[in-house]
């Protein structure tokens, strides 16, 4: 695009009549040329009033609350969660701060096309390895708690186990399918969350 | 002489504590941070309009504590040398009604009542029951159940085998448990996320205008029962489950599909204002008429 | 540092709530332009918070802690933004709410805009890159690494929204 296409095109751009690969080149043409750039800056300036606007706006409700309930799952600690001092893997610790972003992406509309936007296996291997590393840290704790406590945390992860065993299964028989991609994801998050708060009862006892 | 003996090795062998009364009162801010600590018996709260706190009740002998002023204050029982073990107490305290609580218990039931404030409450096995205004209610039990009783701002329950109950819940919730199951009655929420693995969900209500009700299960029938004007997109799917769609009246969207087995459903109703997305493996799906 | 930040850093919710009540309006009302609408920009309020708290143990004081909540919530937006497949709706605020109803594209004419409702109205390129760049004062080149798109297009999204705005506010 010349120059000259260029100005000629600029209101068009603005009001959104270029066709994608006009406002592309349009675009494209910007990135090289300097001078357009300018020219841009000049016809168009900053709208007036701007200096006026609001620094500061408060919501309409007290967000507060909804974002306590949020951190007192996250655990007491800035960039921690609530599980006991043995160690855990590097990602797991990211894995279940981001586990609330996981949900989000868990309830999309499954996509129709084979590229999901969970990397399923990828998550997999995280949750495996975190789940792993809670479930040596129970074992540690299995004689600071009940035994009656003990056998609910352990009921409570046969009836995950199974669920997230057939999950997988209907996976493996039909992989790439993503709907059934979302529902092992949220098997793994659960049983995580679940030993997380297994866990954090044996470092309490 | 023997009779003696064995008497006194049994006393010796199982100190049982004695009991008595408490009746303490400390001044406190209205919107004091309060942690109460009472692993076994009942713990009772209730909000009400003074600036103090006041604990009655029994508890094993010499194992209450309480302390604090100001913003901040500690209560409960444990045992005198500081060794574990749970010690049943009954305790009633009364606090200001906008204080935020911190609740601790293990197999102790604990009620709440008569709060604005914020309550967090967490248990192993114990029934927790929270009734009336707050602005926010966290609630964790492994076991026992969870009941919210009245419209919260914010509730985030945890459970694992017992039964989460909500009644004329409205606000933002999050509910999960594992095998327990979670039903809702009277409900009008802005934003509700309900999950559980095996456990059955039951939604009585509707989804506030622009709100969402999301719900995921394993293995979970899932029985919705909204208004037949309900204005929503809908988005239901059971991968091996049966899925029921039966509200049918004024708000004719983009087409109500036949019921399908098997098969997910998309479709819109009215407006399409809220959003009710339903995830299962094999449970049944099921939107009703109330 | 400030006293009450290292007491955030150290798990101090109390201390945390009160850098919220300090900072929120000025996050909610970047929140506020970025999504052009008054419930997103509630949860993006939020998530900004809750992304704060769970990386304040990395904030180590070099910037200004409200000039470092505002990253968050960009980062926050943007991320969103590519995950979400959710509708707009713009904010207007009209006196005939039945206007609402003539469909999100065009404004009802006749009626004058404030600058706010003006910059909500515009499309979500557009009004990303002016918020970013006009308000909280970016320049192109971070905008485009932040964004993932080309400082041509960011110039070119700029004017696209000034231009706009000007009409609007002309009306």
């Amino acid at each position: 695009m010349t120059c000259r296409d260029f100005e000629a095109r600029a209101d068009a751009y603005a009001e959104g009549r270029l066709s994608p690969r006009e406002a592309a080149a349009f675009e494209a043409h910007l990135d090289r040329c300097a001078a357009c750039g300018a020219a841009l800056e000049r016809a168009a300036g900053t709208p007036p009033g701007l200096t006026a606007l609001a620094r500061s706006i408060e919501p309409a409700e007290d967000l507060w609350p909804a974002i306590r309930g949020r951190l007192a799952s996250l655990g007491q600690r800035p960039g921690r969660v609530a599980v006991p001092r043995w160690g855990l893997a590097a990602a797991a610790l990211l894995l279940i701060a981001f586990s609330s972003g996981v949900t989000a992406v868990l309830l999309r509309p499954a996509p129709r096309t084979a590229s999901a936007t969970l990397d399923v296996s990828a998550l997999e291997a995280q949750y495996a390895a975190v789940s792993e590393d809670l479930t040596g840290a129970l074992e540690q704790a299995r004689s600071r708690l009940d035994p009656a406590t003990m056998a609910t945390i352990e009921r409570n992860l046969r009836i995950i186990d199974t669920a997230l065993n057939e999950t997988r299964q209907a996976l493996a028989n039909d992989p790439g399918n993503p709907a059934l991609g979302q529902m092992v994801v949220a098997a793994w998050r659960q049983k995580v969350d679940l030993l997380r708060r297994a866990t954090a009862l044996g470092a309490e006892s | 002489m023997r009779a003696f003996v064995l008497l006194a090795a049994l006393l010796a062998s199982t100190p049982l504590p004695a009991q008595e009364k408490v009746n303490r009162r400390i001044a406190i801010a209205s919107d004091a941070s309060i942690r109460i600590w009472n692993l076994a018996g009942i713990t009772r709260i209730i909000g009400w309009d003074r600036d103090s706190i006041a604990v009655t009740g029994t508890v094993p002998s010499g194992a209450f504590y309480m302390g604090g002023s100001g913003t901040g204050a500690k209560l409960g029982v444990e045992r005198p040398d500081g060794s574990k073990g749970d010690l049943p107490a009954t305790l009633e305290i009364r606090v200001p009604r906008n204080a935020r609580l911190w609740v601790k218990s293990a197999s102790a039931s604990i009620e709440v009542s008569g709060l604005t404030g914020e309550v967090e409450c967490s248990s192993v096995d114990g029934a927790v029951r929270v009734e009336g205004s707050l602005r926010l209610v966290v609630a964790e039990s492994m076991e026992g159940n969870l009941s919210v009783y009245g419209p919260m701002s914010v509730v985030r329950l945890k459970g694992g085998g017992g039964t989460i109950t909500l009644r004329g819940a409205r606000g933002d919730l999050m509910a999960t448990t594992v095998g327990g199951a979670i039903l809702l009655t009277d409900a009008a929420l802005r934003r509700a996320h309900l999950e559980t693995v095996s456990g059955p969900v039951a939604y009585d209500g509707t989804v506030a205008a622009r709100g969402t009700l999301e719900v995921i299960t394993h293995s979970g029938d899932v029985t919705l029962r909204l208004p037949t004007e309900i204005s929503a997109e809908f988005d239901l799917s059971s991968f091996d489950g049966a899925i029921l769609y039966g509200l049918s009246g004024k708000g004719k969207g983009k087409g109500e599909p036949t019921p399908q087995v098997g098969k997910p459903m998309s479709f819109t109703t009215g407006g399409g204002d809220a959003r009710v997305t339903v995830r299962s493996f094999k449970g049944e799906i099921r939107v009703l008429k109330p | 540092m400030s006293e009450l930040v290292r007491r955030a850093q150290a798990g101090d919710s109390d201390a945390f709530a009160a850098l919220y009540r300090t900072h929120v309006g000025k996050v909610h009302a970047l929140c506020l332009r970025l999504a052009g609408d008054a419930h997103d920009a509630a949860d993006l309020t939020q998530d900004t918070f809750v992304r704060a708290w769970e990386s304040l143990a990395s904030f180590r004081g070099e910037s200004a802690l409200g000039s470092w909540l505002h990253r968050l919530a960009v980062n926050a937006f943007l991320g969103t933004r590519r995950a979400s497949g959710r509708r707009e709706r713009r904010i207007f605020a009209v006196e005939d709410p039945a206007v609402l109803e003539r469909g999100e594209e065009t404004a009802a004419p006749g009626l004058s805009m404030d600058l706010e409702q003006a910059i909500a109205g515009l499309p979500k390129g557009a009004r990303t890159v002016f918020v970013l760049h006009d308000i909280e004062g970016y320049q192109h080149e971070e905008i485009a690494r932040m964004t993932g798109i080309a400082s041509g297009t960011s110039k070119a999204q700029l004017f696209r929204a000034r231009r706009l705005l000007r009409e609007a506010l002309a009306r």
